[in-house]
């Protein structure tokens, strides 16, 4: 089981990036299942997806006993806090907020062994401070007892064991807000304080990381990995910006056409799809729900039961959610459900579809079904 | 001018020759209604629920006021019963009593959390304790008994460096700690730890955690202790017990019978709040070699009363000249 996770609050450009992260998933047949950490005040209304699972976090910006306003917390509290919450077993997917599915990713990793993206702009390994840090990083001596550790250089993405994820957050967290406190050094170390903190936090707890090309970035010239990270502005062949991540409003025109050929004009392409099709047939045509093999069911008065395979109690749907289950045979979309249910039920439209996607949702949840996307 | 009252005491008899003796203030309204069930002993809609605690509130005397049979006391006491009551009780039997509300129970919260450190840190801790033997002394309790607690403590362990190790990482762990354990976040006063060792034939009786500040303004509130020691457990026993607490209707606690015991494993955080009774269980470790010991660091998250930012502990604190120096660690000495 591959669990995909990413971490981002709530609101602005979080929302599309989650829902095109989201798709991509679907759309490349990403196995397992997608989570979105989402920290903040729990009284906010959360997000709602078709197919993430939102668990809301407790936010660490700023940090509690230091005061520093950064986002560099969220993601290891985050990890923290929801593996406290589920005791899984199960490999996690690490992904950053602006990343999306090019190829499915199946490999499993085992506790103790991680996979991760190279670090390939990483700090330099030979210096005098601990772990061979540039001298800058002199104060870690007075948080780290193993100085000598060769740290794993890896980025996200990265494959590592739920049960490994859980032993070393708190440590994670910990020293990515040491190292922001600490640390005297550039605005970019800073910013990496994350990463290098993850790294030496692996160190620490045995977890020894392979590394893989996982990431491609839109200005590679060409790229076969799994994922690609749109961070940085898309440029055309003479060099003009044509598609910005910072001030892209979701989900206005884009024309790849224009970009330079390669994996940027590619993702345009991509994020150019599911626009189109987001526009023609609203969001729920994209995706449509497929019943999981051996699933049994029985109707009982006006409630439906159902057998899920690997289930130990049976699964009791109320009549409405019974009329939803029916109509989930494969063939239709979700928007042709709601269709269904429109002509039949004197109820709103924007009702029924809430209550579809929510449904669904559910039915994935206990493994009734599995959604797939409609990109054909 | 007022006069303390003095302690009497008491010898009750139960139904079926039981006795217990214990201490009770004379004039108090417990005595007054132990007395008031002799008399009213065998009259309809007299009985209730009585519950005495002993031994300092470590045990309590559970029976029903039908159960008394008779009462000495020592000196001898005179009671002045409402008469007006009792003939009413004979004559014409009040309405039945509210029963009493018995004690709660409340099961001690606690979280365990394993691998609380790195495995190096883990092993740095051992090594940093075992190699300073000469700094353990034998550990007392203030206002108890010398045989309350027959285990080590490490002296002046505040100022060490892996002092502020464990304390950092607590820091880190609260709010999932306190969330966890169904509490509100507080603000933290400061935080205090100890390094004990226990060996052969160690233990630490029932006790609770919790000390006020001089001011009031302060209070212990999370016990957190953690393991460390060598592996496979070269000692048998140690475990932790924590006892359900007691609650009686009229908000006094003490611990109950029942009660959960944890197993101490190596590398293992085990947290609970101050108030919970609990009891270092016996520890057989039959070489007696020191290095064999079960040790511990307990440290305190104390709570303050009052949210005041000036006075906010964590890493800023470190950050003012409290940076610790560079801790002793094997692979980099070496």
């Amino acid at each position: 089981m591959i669990i995909t996770v990413h971490c981002t609050g709530a609101g602005g450009a979080a929302e599309w990036q989650a829902e095109l992260l989201e798709w991509s998933f679907l759309r490349f047949g990403q196995p397992g299942e997608l989570v979105r950490l989402v920290p903040g005040v729990p009284q906010k209304d959360s997000p709602v997806h078709h197919l993430t699972r939102v668990h809301r976090t407790d936010s660490w910006n700023p940090h509690p006993w230091t005061d520093d306003v950064s986002d560099a917390y969220e993601l290891p509290a985050g990890a923290l806090q929801w593996l406290l919450e589920e005791n899984l077993d199960a490999t996690i997917l690490l992904l950053e907020s602006d990343m999306a599915f090019q190829a499915p990713i199946d490999e499993e990793v085992t506790p103790g062994t991680a996979i991760g993206a190279p670090w390939t702009d990483g700090p330099t390994v030979d210096g005098p401070a601990p772990f061979g840090l540039p001298e800058a990083f002199e104060p870690l001596v007075a948080y780290c007892v193993h100085r000598s550790l060769k740290l794993p250089l890896v980025r996200f993405p990265v494959l590592i064991h739920a049960r490994d994820l859980a032993r070393m957050a708190a440590r994670w967290l910990e020293l990515t807000g040491m190292i922001r406190s600490e640390v005297e050094v550039s605005k970019r170390a800073h910013l990496s304080a994350q990463r290098l903190a993850y790294a030496i936090a692996a160190a620490e707890y045995g977890v020894t990381h392979e590394t893989r090309d996982l990431l491609g970035r839109t200005d590679d010239k060409d790229s076969s990995s799994p994922l690609i990270s749109y961070r940085i502005p898309i440029v055309s062949a003479d060099g003009k910006s044509i598609w910005d991540p910072a001030v892209y409003a979701a989900w206005g025109q884009i024309w790849p056409e224009l970009a330079e050929p390669g994996p940027g004009r590619q993702f345009l392409a991509f994020l150019q799809e599911y626009v189109t099709l987001r526009e023609a047939t609203g969001h729920l045509a994209s995706f449509r729900p497929v019943r999981s093999p051996g699933v049994r069911e029985a109707r009982v008065g006006d409630r439906m039961l159902l057998e899920v395979p690997g289930q130990e109690d049976e699964v009791t749907l109320n009549a409405s959610a019974g009329e939803i289950w029916a109509l989930c045979n494969g063939d239709r979309s979700l928007a042709e459900i709601v269709d269904d249910l429109e002509r039949r039920f004197d109820v709103p439209r924007s009702t029924l579809g809430s209550d579809v996607e929510y449904t669904v949702k559910d039915l994935k949840h206990v493994g009734a079904l599995d959604i797939e996307a409609v990109h054909e | 001018m007022a006069q303390a009252a003095r302690d009497v005491l008491v010898k009750l008899m139960l139904e079926g020759g039981h006795t217990q003796e214990f201490l009770m203030a004379e004039g108090s309204a417990e005595l007054y209604d132990l007395f008031t069930c002799v008399v009213n002993r065998g009259s309809a809609g007299a009985d209730r629920f009585f519950q005495i605690p002993l031994d300092g509130g470590r045990r309590a005397l559970s029976f029903r006021a039908s159960q008394v049979v008779a009462i000495t006391t020592t000196p001898p006491v005179v009671i002045q019963l409402d008469e007006p009551a009792l003939e009413e009780a004979v004559a014409e039997p009040p309405p039945p009593p509210e029963p009493p509300a018995p004690a709660r129970i409340e099961a001690p919260r606690h979280l365990i959390i394993d691998d609380f450190m790195s495995p190096g840190e883990h092993q740095d801790m051992l090594a940093y304790a075992i190699q300073r033997e000469e700094r353990f002394e034998v550990g007392t309790v203030a206002g108890e008994e010398s045989a309350h607690r027959q285990n080590r403590v490490f002296m002046k362990f505040e100022a060490e460096p892996h002092s502020i190790l464990i304390q950092n990482r607590l820091l880190v762990w609260l709010p999932f700690m306190l969330r966890r354990l169904g509490r509100d976040p507080f603000p933290v006063a400061r935080m205090e730890s100890q390094l004990t060792a226990t060996n052969n034939a160690g233990y630490y009786r029932q006790h609770e955690d919790v000390g006020r500040g001089g001011a009031q303004e302060t209070s212990r509130a999370l016990s957190c202790i953690y393991y460390f020691f060598a592996e496979p457990k070269p000692f048998l026993g140690g475990s932790l017990k924590l006892f359900d607490t007691l609650v009686h209707p009229n908000g006094q606690r003490g611990p109950a019978e029942s009660s959960v015991e944890l197993e101490p494993r190596a590398n293992r955080l085990i947290v609970f709040e101050s108030d919970t009774f609990h009891e270092l269980m016996p520890v057989r470790c039959p070489g007696g070699r020191f290095a064999d010991s079960r040790f511990a660091i307990t440290t305190w998250i104390w709570r303050s009363e009052n949210d005041d930012p000036d006075q906010r502990f964590g890493w800023g604190h470190f950050r003012c000249n409290r940076t610790p120096p560079g801790l002793s660690s094997g692979e980099d000495e070496a």
